[in-house]
């Protein structure tokens, strides 16, 4: 990344951040990828939408199959196919067990911007039948064909 | 995480202070003093990270945020636009004289409790925390303890377990904060590898950290010099395997986005550099041109920054400092790449000698690396360094 420069802003600089803020509030690019992800999941999986409050980092979307387990999708809008798109981070392998376990202990965490009352029922449950058990789903999309593969990790 | 409401809610007090700033020092031409309050943005391009409003509030002596609204852009690492703030934050702290604590007012990420309305430690920050194992313990009473932000220092500074464990042991005997240590690389004075190489590396590490020696004490000054001297030598080595070239219609650019992935460590016992690269890359400095660096593979630089009467006097020495060096890394990765740097004052020997030289570090099944870098060059940047770090806060 480039160089993070501090500056005392001015009236303009102020008016360009609000008209960001105004356009994009707190995420600072509408995702397709997850748009794409929830028509696929919902229309080829029948899998049902959970209340989940997506923060800007942490799992893309929370989802019940018809036995009423948890299934976290992440959805990739990348050339790069399948499960090359998942990214490291500092718990581990996006999908991976450990950083499933920290998201969900973030989202039980009032203090967390994981955090919502509905983040934290997920959470809790995430954590009491073990990362390990809970089903994930990886839906990619290819931005030139606009073609999804489901990719199931667990 | 933050509604766009609230967020629109504190920009405006951000708008506030960048108006009032506008009005009481831009326009008439004033600096504002470290107790007044100023409004800062952080961006990289076109992306901001963070904006927020400091002041050193003199009578708790803390710093204090009126403003901090940060970003975690998805196409950055985790937590990036807390990084920013913190860092900013924390070397704010220090630069003011405070006793490092950090208080968020009661218009940062605010609620209301009762009929009072209550700041917090932004959501942002906590989960930073949460990252490096930090926990805080006063997230809803707004305030980040001196003991807190100077675990948050070192985290987020980056120093290896081995030198923060150093540098504890010296604040522990009084003889440098590590406040200042942190405040010294954050500023930029010296980098991450360079520090680690100064603490790791020299006898009296606070010495030079500190810059306690004046050229008046000239025995004490030139042992400063020497030891940062060979800092900056392998920090110029640094920047060179990390630097990415690209070609860019048939020519070599450099990419100011782009770094070598890289692992750099330090080996205080040999004054030795180590560096994994995880990509290939080609090995600069030496008469093999073409020689590359696989993946994956440790290299092992043994830095002397010698003149060239320097060289020829300690040469044995560092030949047997070598050897050590070759046979101690062998045995843990038998395809181990050992170089001897030395700075540019190397090719100033005859060249019958650099032969010699060349075909003795050879037999030890390693290569000289000749930086263009001179001992003079050296010394000067040492004693810059050094002044710089003379104006820095001493306590």
């Amino acid at each position: 990344m480039s160089q993070c420069c501090g500056k005392i802003p001015d009236d303009d600089d102020a008016a360009h951040i609000r008209k960001s803020i105004e356009a994009h509030g707190n995420k600072l690019q509408g995702d397709i990828g997850e748009q794409v992800a929830a028509q696929v999941v919902t229309e080829r999986l029948h899998l049902i939408a959970e209340n989940y409050d997506p923060p800007n980092k942490g799992f893309d979307s929370v989802y019940r199959d018809g036995a009423g387990k948890l299934v976290i999708v992440e959805a990739k809008f990348t050339k790069t196919g399948g499960l090359s798109a998942l990214k490291e981070t500092n718990h581990g392998k996006q999908g991976s067990v450990e950083w499933m376990r920290h998201n969900a202990e973030l989202m039980c965490d009032p203090y967390s911007d994981h955090y919502s009352p509905d983040n934290a029922k997920i959470g809790e449950e995430i954590l009491r039948v073990g990362p390990e058990n809970v089903h994930i789903v990886v839906v990619h999309t290819d931005p030139g064909t606009l073609e999804s593969k489901v990719i199931n990790i667990r | 995480m933050l509604s766009k409401d609230e967020i629109l809610r504190q920009f405006a007090i951000f708008e506030g202070h960048v108006k009032r700033y506008d009005e009481q020092f831009r326009k008439a031409n004033r600096l504002p003093k470290n107790h007044e309050w100023r409004p800062y943005r952080w961006c990289s391009r076109d992306i901001v990270f963070s904006l927020m409003v400091v002041r050193h509030e003199r009578f708790r002596n803390c710093l204090e945020v009126d403003v901090c609204l940060m970003a975690n852009p998805p196409q950055y690492f985790e937590n990036s636009g807390a990084r920013v703030a913190m860092g900013f934050l924390l070397s704010e702290a220090y630069k003011c004289g405070t006793s490092m604590e950090i208080v968020f007012t009661k218009n940062v990420e605010s609620r209301m409790e009762g009929d009072v309305k209550k700041g917090r430690v932004p959501a942002y920050i906590y989960d930073l925390s949460c990252e490096m194992g930090i926990k805080l313990k006063h997230v809803l009473e707004g305030h980040i303890t001196p003991f807190e932000a100077r675990q948050m220092y070192m985290e987020l500074v980056g120093f290896s377990k081995q030198v923060q464990e150093k540098v504890m042991k010296m604040s522990v005997e009084g003889l440098i904060t590590p406040e200042r240590v942190c405040f010294l690389v954050m500023g930029g004075i010296w980098t991450v590898p360079e520090a680690e190489a100064i603490i790791l590396g020299s006898k009296n590490p606070e010495s030079i950290l500190l810059s306690s020696a004046v050229p008046e004490d000239r025995h004490l000054y030139l042992r400063d010099i020497f030891n940062a001297r060979g800092a900056i030598l392998g920090g110029a080595l640094d920047r060179k395997l990390l630097k990415k070239e690209l070609l860019k219609d048939g020519q070599i650019v450099e990419s100011e986005d782009e770094e070598t992935t890289l692992s750099i460590s330090f080996d205080g016992d040999v004054y030795a550099k180590l560096y994994k690269p995880q990509e290939s890359l080609l090995v600069p400095w030496v008469d093999q041109k073409d020689l590359l660096l696989k993946s994956g593979e440790l290299v092992v630089v043994l830095v002397r920054a010698r003149s060239s009467s320097e060289i020829i006097e300690t040469f044995a020495r560092d030949l047997e400092s070598l050897s050590k060096t070759v046979e101690k890394y062998k045995s843990i990765d038998p395809l181990v790449k050992v170089f001897y740097l030395l700075p540019r004052d190397f090719e100033e020997l005859p060249e019958q000698d650099r032969e010699k030289m060349k075909q003795k570090v050879g037999s030890l099944e390693a290569l000289i690396m000749m930086s263009p870098e001179s001992v003079d060059g050296l010394v000067k940047e040492a004693a810059r360094r050094i002044e710089t770090g003379r104006m820095v806060r001493h306590e």
